[in-house]
């Protein structure tokens, strides 16, 4: 390099430095970089508590778990409806029978529940499994009044005492070939030895899966305690070992009382062809319609189900044979109840078998058919059953399972899961008066049940052959007479606590074994389809039909 | 924040603010930029505190720090897609100007190394070991970059 040239290089490196030099941080480069410094220094200490706190804070109050609980809740609330609401809806055709009378409007507004009875629907039933069609052209006609007023039913009294709402509810659990076997026989005499039970315990078929309350199961194995829940037969298979209860005979008529009207169906092969006879205290016409396997006396009328169709007088409110009430199953719908704005119905699987756990519905729908909706839906598998009896009464469903979950249960009306008050099997139907329910348990003792607690009493103990029925505090049934062959009917005062006898069952034919509340009295069906009032006051016993 | 860290902070600012701010000016060619980055610098000095085993360790990680930020802004989405105004370079002498133009005008790494080089006088093997980059990389950077001030600038930079 020559020397000018290292010297030029001298310079330029001197100049580059000097220029380097002249770069300059601002004067408060070093008071704002502290301050910003600080404020970093604030901002993380601050980040870093609040992070602590939130690792001290225990898992379930983080706000990320608790969103994610709150979100799993909320699916798992909604699931369950969904897979109750969303089962696929399937046509079904119902070959079962129940039979459903009930009693609504009593003086003292109280409810009462059903008398089985249940052959109609024997007469529907298809081999092929399939069901006949309703017969839509031959239900809903005009009523023809009939004509024949006897000075006797024209006396009837306007009304009596305080009368239950009752619902009669038929087991459709017996198949017509067993009904039709142990059809009593025409002489006019039932045989009320064998109208007791057997002695046979049938174990429960499975234990309930639906909560239960303590003081049900306490009160049950308190006051009953020859008859413990494990040896309790189920009412399904008692149904069928013991089918020699009177009440539970084949060829019974379907009735329903407002206590000012009857409402009866007769069984076909008995009278008028089994068509619905309405009496209205003064005349007996008949309503042209047959087949029904259900009945209410509901608001001034009478409603009634054929083959999963719900009627009111001569109206279709309903039609639920191309729904899928229960899934895949075929089921039998059945009409227990109404209130001011909707018809209460349950569904049984028509195919189960008894024993087994089956699903089952609890439905209501609006007076006009439109809205529906399901109150609870048993799946088949952690519950489920079969429905014998059922009854509305003060905002809530009580029923009785026959088979599966055994037992009686509690639903709110508005829906929701049920509660179960007891295990004990129902044997026919029960009435509801004053917070209690009044029912004929397997064992025929009649039995008084705590709707809410499920604390049970016994009333009478042993040889009640009827559904009871309850009217102004008094509870009548029928029960073997202690000295007789025959029957009696019976009053039991349910403040005094004591029993009296009524009336003998002297020229009846197979006794009383269906009785309802009349205004002035009972309405009394015998086994042979024969229907009797009874005036409590004067004692005198008047044929209907 | 501690006093005592505050009096270290200081201490810091005013013994390598000028380095960093040079560095950064080098790199960005802009004079508000390398403020900003030199900033920059500090408050990661601050937030996280380093160990430094000694001076020219703690001297090497700030120059280090420093070129990394300064690429990172280079290769910002910022300044790739925004064109920015040319330096001003009117307050220096009109002699400097032209020698810091042409120095400006050479690729990042050969001013870094120019840099290194003449202004703090580190070694070809000393500026690797800041750099993390082999002598021979840092040896080519400078001898490519006094071949282009020779061109530019009469005289060049001296080997």
């Amino acid at each position: 390099m020559k020397p000018e040239e290292n010297h030029r290089s001298r310079e330029n490196i001197d100049r580059y430095r000097a220029a380097m030099d002249h770069l300059r941080l601002p004067e408060d480069f070093e008071q704002r970089t502290l301050e910003l410094a600080k404020q970093h220094m604030e901002c993380t200490k601050g980040k870093q508590s609040s992070r602590d706190i939130w690792r001290a804070k225990p898992f379930y109050r983080r706000p990320a778990a608790q969103v994610c609980f709150v979100l799993l809740l909320f699916l798992v609330i909604g699931i369950f409806p969904v897979l109750h609401f969303t089962q696929p809806f399937l046509a079904t055709r119902s070959n079962d029978s129940a039979a459903v009378t009930q009693y609504d409007g009593g003086e003292n507004g109280a409810l009462c529940g059903g008398v089985p009875s249940g052959p109609v629907s024997g007469e529907i039933e298809r081999t092929d499994g399939t069901a006949e069609a309703a017969n839509a052209s031959e239900i809903p006609t005009e009523n023809s009044a009939s004509s024949a007023n006897s000075p006797e039913t024209a006396s009837a009294p306007a009304a009596g005492a305080g009368i239950e709402e009752q619902a009669f509810l038929a087991d459709p659990d017996e198949p017509a070939e067993k009904r039709s076997r142990n059809t009593i026989p025409g002489d006019g005499t039932m045989d009320t030895d064998t109208g007791l039970p057997s002695d046979e315990s049938v174990p429960s078929p499975s234990q309930p899966q639906l909560f239960q309350e303590n003081g049900a199961a306490s009160a049950q194995s308190g006051q009953n305690t020859g008859e413990d829940s494990a040896q309790t037969p189920a009412p399904s298979a008692l149904l069928r070992s013991a089918p020699e209860n009177a009440y539970e005979e084949p060829g019974l008529p379907l009735v329903a009382s407002d206590g000012e009207k009857l409402y009866f169906q007769p069984y076909p092969s008995q009278k008028n062809g089994g068509s619905l006879m309405v009496w209205d205290g003064t005349a007996l016409s008949s309503t042209g319609i047959s087949h029904a396997d259900s009945l209410i006396a509901v608001n001034g009328g009478y409603s009634y189900t054929i083959e999963n169709k719900l009627y009111h007088g001569s109206s279709l409110v309903r039609d639920f044979s191309d729904e899928a009430l229960l899934g895949t199953h075929a089921f039998s719908l059945r009409v227990f109840g109404s209130d001011s704005s909707y018809f209460y119905l349950y569904a049984n699987a028509a195919d189960s078998v008894s024993g087994e756990v089956s699903p089952y519905a609890i439905l209501r729908v609006s007076l006009d058919g439109q809205a529906e909706q399901l109150l609870f839906g048993a799946d088949g598998l952690s519950t489920g059953g079969r429905i014998s009896q059922a009854i509305l009464a003060e905002n809530t469903v009580y029923y009785s399972l026959s088979a599966g979950n055994s037992g009686i249960y509690a639903l709110d009306s508005a829906g929701g899961q049920p509660r179960q008050l007891s295990s004990m099997s129902v044997s026919g139907s029960f009435c509801y008066w004053n917070g209690e329910l009044i029912f004929t348990d397997t064992g025929t003792n009649l039995c008084a049940m705590q709707s809410e607690s499920g604390s049970n009493r016994q009333l009478v103990e042993g040889g009640v052959l009827s559904p009871p029925v309850v009217r102004g505090g008094t509870v009548y049934y029928s029960a073997k007479s202690p000295n007789a062959a025959t029957g009696a009917i019976y009053a039991y005062d349910l403040a005094g606590g004591e029993s009296r006898r009524l009336l003998e069952e002297q020229g009846t034919a197979g006794g009383f074994c269906q009785l309802l509340p009349a205004s002035d009295g009972l309405f009394l069906v015998n086994a042979s389809g024969d229907v009797f009032h009874y005036h409590i006051q004067t004692g005198i016993l008047t044929e209907i039909t | 924040m501690e006093h005592k860290e505050q009096a270290e902070f200081a201490e810091l600012l005013q013994k390598y603010s000028a380095m960093v701010l040079r560095i950064a000016f080098s790199n960005v060619k802009n004079l508000q930029d390398a403020q900003d980055i030199a900033q920059d610098v500090f408050m990661s000095v601050l937030t996280k505190q380093p160990h430094f085993d000694s001076e020219e360790h703690e001297k090497a990680w700030l120059i280090r720090v420093t070129i990394n930020r300064c690429k990172n802004h280079v290769k910002s989405f910022w300044n790739r897609r925004t064109e920015g105004l040319s330096e001003d370079l009117s307050y220096m002498p009109k002699e400097e100007t032209g020698v810091m133009e042409a120095v400006l005008a050479l690729p990042q790494n050969y001013r870094n190394v120019i840099y290194l080089h003449y202004y703090e006088g580190y070694s070809i093997n000393e500026i690797s070991e800041i750099l993390h980059k082999k002598p021979a990389t840092v040896g080519t950077w400078l001898a490519r970059g006094r071949a282009a001030l020779k061109n530019t600038l009469k005289g060049g930079f001296d080997e």
